[in-house]
C-alpha cells in the first residue's frame, strides 16, 4: 500500500522563484572577455546551420532535443571554467534521487557587490549571453518551443564527482520550458563515454510512464550544449553515474515561459502546465497499471491461529534460523526490545549451515555478469518499473520455476526465503517477536545491480501499522560506509509541511530533528523489522557502478490484526 | 504475555518529547574520555607482556581502509605501552617484548614519509614545518630496536625474521626513491647489494632454526612457528630483483635514449642483472623449503581457529609465492613480446631479420606460456575461499589474462582464460580486495 511521495525537489535545481521585476538586466558586463566581441562560437547564427539544428531536432527522438558544439567561444568557456574552479564552493547533496556537488543559485549573479562580479565577470558574461533576446529567439526557433523569459534566470553550477548521479524525471516544475545542461569538463583532456555522466533519455509507453531502458546516451563534451523542450509526462531523462575520479562539471538550467510583463507572457499559461505536471499524474491511479512488482496479498491456505507457537513451528524454522532466535528466552528479550524501539536489527538470522547454502547460491550470480537492459534479464527474474519510482530486480509471488545454471542459482535459495517468510511458522514467530499478529503478507527478493538499481522513497497510504522487514543478504565488501549507496533508509515525514522531503536526510544528521529513524547498510545476513506506521518513507539508495556486488535482499510487509487501542504503548497481549 | 509496540514514527515522535525532558548535566566535569579497546583474546589483566601482546594482536586483525591500511592508533598505544614497559622494567625484557615493539614501529613507518618525499614536499611548498620523523627515521628504529633484542637472545628467529624485514623495507624505500633520476637509483642500489646480503643472512639463520632445529622437527608444526609478516619478506625481496630488473632495462637503452639520465655513464656495465636473477631464484628456493619441509596439518578444519594448526596457511602462501616467482620472471619475456608485436607493425626490415625475429619471438612465446602455465598452477593450490587469501584471485586473473593473451584470439581456450580471470577478480572485489571494475568492463564486453 504505497504510493510515491510528493516531492517538490524533483531535480537538482531547488525550482527556486527569481525575485526581480526589471526586465532589462542592469549588470554591466567585465572587461574581462572583451567587449564586443560575440560570447557565442563563430557560426553559430549563421541560417544554414541552425536550420539545420532545427531539422535535427524536429526529426528527433525518443523526444525532441538538440546538441550545440562548440556553443561558446571557447576563450570564454575556459575564463568561466578557472572561475569555477578558483572562486566557486561547492555543496554535496545528496536524496533518493541525486547524489551531486552544487552552487547555489546563479540566477542572482548581479545582486553581487561589485568585487565580487569583477571575479565572476566571465561567469557573468555567460549568464547574460545565455539568456539574450538573440540567443532565447534562436534557441526558440530551432526547439519550435515559444517564447522564453529573460527575466527568470534558472541555472547553477554541478559538479558530478565519481559516484554522482540523477535519477530519471521529466524536469517538469513550474514554468521550465526548455532545459539545457552546458558541459564544462577539463577541455584539455577529452571526456570519455566510459567515464559515465551521459544525459540518457527515455521514450515513455504511455504517457508519465517511462521505458525501463534508457533509449539515447549524449556523453559530455567540452563546450558542448544538450537540451530539450521540457514536455510533461515524455521528458523523462537521468544522469548516467560519474564511474571515474574526474570531475563532470556543467551550467544546467531552464528558460521559462515568459513572465508578467515580458512579450509573449499568456496570463494562465503557467497553471495550464502545472496541471499536466507529472508531480500530479504520479498520484494517478489510472497509471499504477503499469507498476511493477504488483503488491498482491497472500494469505496463509487455512485460517490459523498465529498466537500459538508450537514446537513443530520451532523444529521447521530451525532449518532455517539462528537457533537462539527461537529460544523462549531470547525472544521476550527481542520483543521488549521491540517494543521499546518499533524496530529491530538481527544479525546472523538465518544459521550457519543454511546461510553457506544461501551464499553459496547468491555467489554465482554475483560473479556472473551483471545483466544490464531488460532484455538481458534472464527468468525468473523480473525488472521491477517505471524507472522514474524504482528499478531493481525481483521474485514475486508469481515468478516462475527455474533451474540454477552456472551463472544463474540466486533464485533458488532467494525463493525459499521468500517462502519462509509466508509460511504459518514464521507468522507464529513474528508474533512473538512483534505482539503483531500477521494476516497476510506481501514478500519479495530483490537484486539491486551496481549502476543501475534504486528505490525512491514512498510513503505508506495507510493508516493502518504494518510490519515491514528486510533480510539483507548482501556477501559482498565495501557497503558499510554507505559511499557506493545501496542502503536502505527509514525516515519521517516532515511534521510541518505533511511533506515528506527525502533531500534532509543527508543535511540533519544530530539531534532530536532528524528525520532518519533507520539507515541499513547492505549486508549479510541481517533482518531488520520495523512496524511502520503512517508518515514514514523508506527507499534503496542507488547503487554505484563501483560497488563490488549487487545488494540482495529479500522484502516483506506483513497486514497485521489491528490492536484494539493503537495508541497505548507496550500494550499486553495474550499469548 | 507478548507485548505490542507503537508505529516507529509515532514511537520516535514521543521518544524526542522524553529525550527533552530527560537530558541531564554529563557529570563528568571535563575529565578526559577513556578510550577502552577490547582485545583479540581474553589476557590476564596483571600479566602486562601478556597483555601488550594481545594489543598488537588485536591491530595484525583490525580491518584495513579503502587504501588498504590500518589505523595506525593501535600502533600508537603499542608503542607508548612499551615505553611504559621499557621504563618500569627492572630486569631484561623478553625477545617478545623487543619484536613487537620493533615491528609496531616498522610498521608505523608507513604512516610517514621517506626522506625523498619530505625533500620534494619541502621544495614544492618551501614550508619549515614538515613532519620530522621520516619513513627511514622509523625503520631505523625497529632495526635498533631488533638489535638491542638479538644483542640478548641472539638465536630469536622472529627478532631475526623482523630485522630482516626491516633491513628488506628500508633497502625498499632507497631504491624506490623517485626524487632521485634513474641512473642515481641505479648506483643506489649497487650500493644496497651489501644491505640485501646482511637481510637475507638473517632470515636464512631464523628459517634454519625453524626448518632444520630438533625443536621444531619434535612438534612437527613447523608452519606454526611462521608468521604473515615473515613469509612476505620474502614477496619484498621479490619486488626488490623486479626492480633491479627495471633498473638495468633502463640502464641499457640510455645509450639509445635522446634525454637518458646522465649519471648511467658513470656506470661500468650490468651491475643489477646477476643480483635480480639471483634474488628471484632466492625467494622461490624459500617457498620451496616450506612446501618441503613444512607437513601439512593434522587436523580436519583449514583455518588455525579450527584445529589450532595454521600450516595450510603457511603452505597456501608458499604455493602463491611460487606462483608470484613465475609471474615475475615471466613479466620481462612478456614485454619484449609486447614491444616486438608493436615493431612488427611498422618493421620495413629484409626477410632475414624478420625469420630471426619470429624465431627469437617463437622461444619468448613457448618459454611465457610455459612460465605463465605453471605460474597458474601454483596460484591454483594457493587459491581458498576466504578473505584472508584474497590477495591470490587478482594474482591467478593476472596470469590467466596474461597466458589468454597468448593464445588465438576468440578461440575457446582463450574466452575461458578471461571468464575465469573475470570471475577471480569480481571475488577479489567483493571481498574489498582491490578495484577492477576497468579491467572487468573490457573483459566482459
Amino acid at each position: 500500500m504505497t504510493s510515491s511521495t510528493k516531492r517538490e525537489n524533483e531535480t537538482v535545481q531547488e525550482g527556486e522563484e527569481v525575485k526581480r521585476s526589471k526586465v532589462e538586466d542592469e549588470v554591466k558586463e567585465s572587461s574581462a572577455f572583451p567587449a564586443g566581441k560575440s560570447a557565442f562560437s563563430e557560426g553559430l547564427f549563421n541560417d544554414e546551420r541552425k536550420d539545420g539544428l532545427k531539422k535535427y531536432i524536429e526529426d528527433s527522438g525518443p523526444y525532441k532535443h538538440g546538441v550545440i558544439q562548440p556553443l561558446v567561444n571557447d576563450e570564454l568557456l575556459r575564463k568561466v571554467r578557472k572561475e569555477i574552479m578558483e572562486e566557486i564552493m561547492f555543496t554535496k547533496k545528496e536524496t533518493d534521487i541525486y547524489k551531486v556537488y552544487q552552487t547555489g543559485d546563479l540566477a542572482n549573479l548581479s545582486g553581487l557587490g561589485e568585487e565580487e562580479l569583477k571575479r565572476l565577470s566571465s561567469l557573468n558574461t555567460l549568464r547574460n549571453a545565455l539568456y539574450s533576446q538573440e540567443f532565447r529567439d534562436y534557441l526558440s526557433y530551432v526547439t519550435g518551443a515559444g517564447p522564453l523569459s529573460g527575466v527568470k534566470k534558472d541555472l547553477s553550477i554541478n559538479v558530478y564527482q565519481k559516484g554522482c548521479h540523477l535519477l530519471n524525471h521529466d524536469d517538469v516544475i513550474g514554468s521550465r520550458r526548455v532545459s539545457y545542461i552546458l558541459y564544462l569538463p577539463d577541455p584539455d583532456e577529452p571526456w570519455q563515454a566510459k567515464w559515465g555522466g551521459a544525459l540518457r533519455l527515455y521514450s515513455t509507453l504511455t504517457p508519465n510512464i517511462p521505458s525501463t531502458d534508457w533509449e539515447l546516451k549524449i556523453p559530455p563534451a567540452w563546450n558542448q550544449l544538450a537540451f530539450f523542450t521540457v514536455q510533461p509526462g515524455l521528458s523523462f531523462h537521468d544522469v548516467e553515474e560519474v564511474y571515474v575520479d574526474k570531475p563532470r562539471m556543467s551550467i544546467s538550467g531552464w528558460f521559462h515561459i515568459p513572465q508578467p510583463g515580458e512579450p509573449g507572457f499568456i496570463e494562465g499559461e503557467q497553471e495550464e502546465i502545472e496541471g499536466l505536471s507529472s508531480l500530479k499524474q504520479l498520484e494517478s491511479k489510472k497509471l499504477e497499471e503499469y507498476d511493477y512488482p504488483k503488491e498482491e496479498q497472500h494469505k496463509p491456505s487455512e485460517e490459523v491461529d498465529v498466537t500459538k507457537f508450537e514446537q513443530d513451528d520451532r523444529d521447521y524454522l530451525a532449518k532455517y534460523l539462528n537457533e537462539k532466535l527461537l529460544d523462549e528466552g531470547s525472544l521476550e528479550k527481542l520483543n521488549e526490545t521491540f517494543c521499546n524501539e518499533s524496530m529491530i536489527e538481527i544479525n546472523d538470522f538465518l544459521n550457519a549451515e543454511y546461510a553457506k547454502i544461501v551464499k553459496e547460491a547468491i555467489d554465482v550470480d554475483d560473479i556472473a555478469k551483471v545483466p544490464g537492459k531488460s532484455t538481458e534479464v534472464p527468468q525468473p527474474w523480473e525488472v521491477a518499473r517505471p524507472p522514474h519510482k524504482a528499478r531493481y530486480l525481483y521474485l514475486g509471488e508469481h515468478s516462475q520455476k527455474v533451474e540454477p545454471t552456472k551463472t544463474l542459482a540466486a533464485h533458488t535459495k532467494l525463493q525459499e526465503v521468500r517462502e519462509l517468510f509466508q509460511s504459518v511458522a514464521f507468522y507464529r514467530w513474528l508474533y512473538k517477536l512483534s505482539g503483531m499478529a500477521p494476516e497476510s503478507d506481501s514478500v519479495i527478493a530483490r537484486r539491486f545491480r551496481p549502476g543501475y538499481d534504486f528505490t525512491l522513497a514512498t510513503t505508506s497510504n495507510s493508516e493502518d501499522s504494518v510490519l515491514e522487514g528486510t533480510l539483507s543478504l548482501t556477501p559482498s565488501k565495501g557497503w558499510l560506509d554507505g559511499e557506493v549507496g545501496g542502503y536502505e533508509l527509514t525516515m519521517s515525514v516532515d511534521e510541518e509541511s505533511k511533506e515528506a522531503d527525502p533531500a534532509v536526510y543527508g543535511a540533519q544528521t544530530e539531534g532530536d530533528d532528524d528525520p532518519v529513524l533507520l539507515t541499513s547498510q547492505a549486508n549479510w545476513n541481517v533482518f531488520s523489522l520495523i512496524v511502520r506506521d503512517s508518515g514514514i518513507l523508506r527507499f534503496v539508495k542507488y547503487v554505484s557502478r563501483n560497488a563490488t556486488g549487487s545488494r540482495w535482499d529479500v522484502s516483506a510487509t506483513w497486514q497485521v490484526q489491528p490492536s484494539e487501542d493503537d495508541d497505548e504503548e507496550g500494550e499486553e497481549t495474550e499469548n | 504475555m507478548v507485548k505490542r509496540p507503537q508505529g516507529l514514527n509515532k514511537s520516535s515522535k514521543s521518544k524526542k518529547k522524553q529525550r527533552v525532558t530527560s537530558e541531564l548535566p554529563s557529570g563528568n566535569g571535563g575529565e578526559p574520555e577513556q578510550v577502552t579497546i577490547e582485545l583479540d583474546h581474553e589476557v590476564d589483566p596483571d600479566d602486562e607482556l601478556g597483555q601488550l601482546n594481545a594489543l598488537y594482536d588485536t591491530f595484525v586483525n583490525s580491518p584495513v581502509d579503502n587504501n588498504g591500511f590500518k589505523s595506525p592508533k593501535l600502533l600508537y598505544g603499542v608503542i607508548h605501552e612499551c615505553d611504559r614497559l621499557l621504563r618500569n622494567a627492572t630486569g631484561a625484557l623478553p625477545s617478545r617484548f623487543h619484536n613487537v615493539y620493533a615491528l609496531s614501529l616498522l610498521e608505523l613507518s608507513k604512516f610517514h614519509v621517506s626522506e625523498g618525499e619530505k625533500r620534494s614536499q619541502q621544495s614544492e611548498q618551501q614550508d619549515e614545518d614538515m613532519p620530522v620523523d621520516t619513513t627511514e627515521a622509523y625503520i631505523e628504529a625497529a632495526i635498533d630496536r631488533a638489535d638491542v633484542g638479538l644483542a640478548a637472545d641472539e638465536k630469536s628467529p622472529d627478532l631475526l625474521f623482523t630485522r630482516a624485514k626491516a633491513e628488506i623495507a628500508l633497502i625498499s624505500v632507497k631504491i624506490n626513491d623517485v626524487t632521485l633520476t634513474p641512473g642515481v637509483r641505479y648506483m643506489v642500489a649497487v650500493e644496497m647489494i651489501e644491505n640485501i646480503q646482511k637481510a637475507i643472512k638473517d632470515y636464512e639463520v631464523a628459517e634454519s632454526i625453524i626448518l632444520d632445529s630438533p625443536e621444531s622437527d619434535a612438534n612437527k608444526k613447523k608452519g606454526c612457528l611462521y608468521t604473515k609478516d615473515q613469509l612476505d619478506t620474502i614477496e619484498s625481496l621479490l619486488k626488490i630483483a623486479e626492480n633491479f630488473n627495471s633498473l638495468e632495462y633502463e640502464r641499457e637503452i640510455a645509450p639509445f635514449e635522446t634525454n637518458s639520465d646522465p649519471a648511467f655513464e658513470k656506470v661500468d656495465g650490468p651491475l643489477l642483472a646477476e643480483q635480480q636473477r639471483k634474488l628471484a631464484e632466492w625467494s622461490k628456493k624459500r617457498w620451496e623449503q616450506i612446501l618441503e619441509k613444512v607437513p601439512e596439518g593434522k587436523g580436519k578444519g583449514k583455518t588455525p581457529e579450527e584445529d589450532g594448526d595454521h600450516s595450510y596457511a603457511v603452505i597456501r602462501r608458499a604455493n602463491r609465492g611460487m606462483g608470484e616467482y613465475y609471474l615475475s620472471i615471466s613479466a620481462p619475456i612478456i614485454s619484449r613480446l609486447e614491444a616486438s608485436d608493436d615493431d612488427d607493425g611498422d618493421d620495413d626490415d629484409d626477410d632475414d631479420d624478420d625469420e630471426e625475429v619470429t624465431e627469437e619471438k617463437l622461444n619468448d612465446f613457448q618459454t611465457a606460456k610455459g612460465l605463465l602455465t605453471k605460474a597458474i598452477e601454483y596460484l591454483l593450490k594457493a587459491e581458498h575461499d576466504s578473505e584472508h587469501d584474497a590477495a591470490v584471485y587478482p594474482l591467478i586473473a593476472e596470469a590467466q589474462i596474461s597466458l589468454a593473451n597468448l593464445l588465438d584470439n576468440d578461440s575457446d581456450e582463450q574466452n575461458v582464460l578471461y571468464n575465469e580471470a573475470v570471475a577471480r577478480l569480481k571475488k577479489a572485489q567483493r571481498l574489498g580486495y582491490g578495484d577492477y571494475q576497468e579491467q572487468i568492463a573490457e573483459l566482459e564486453l
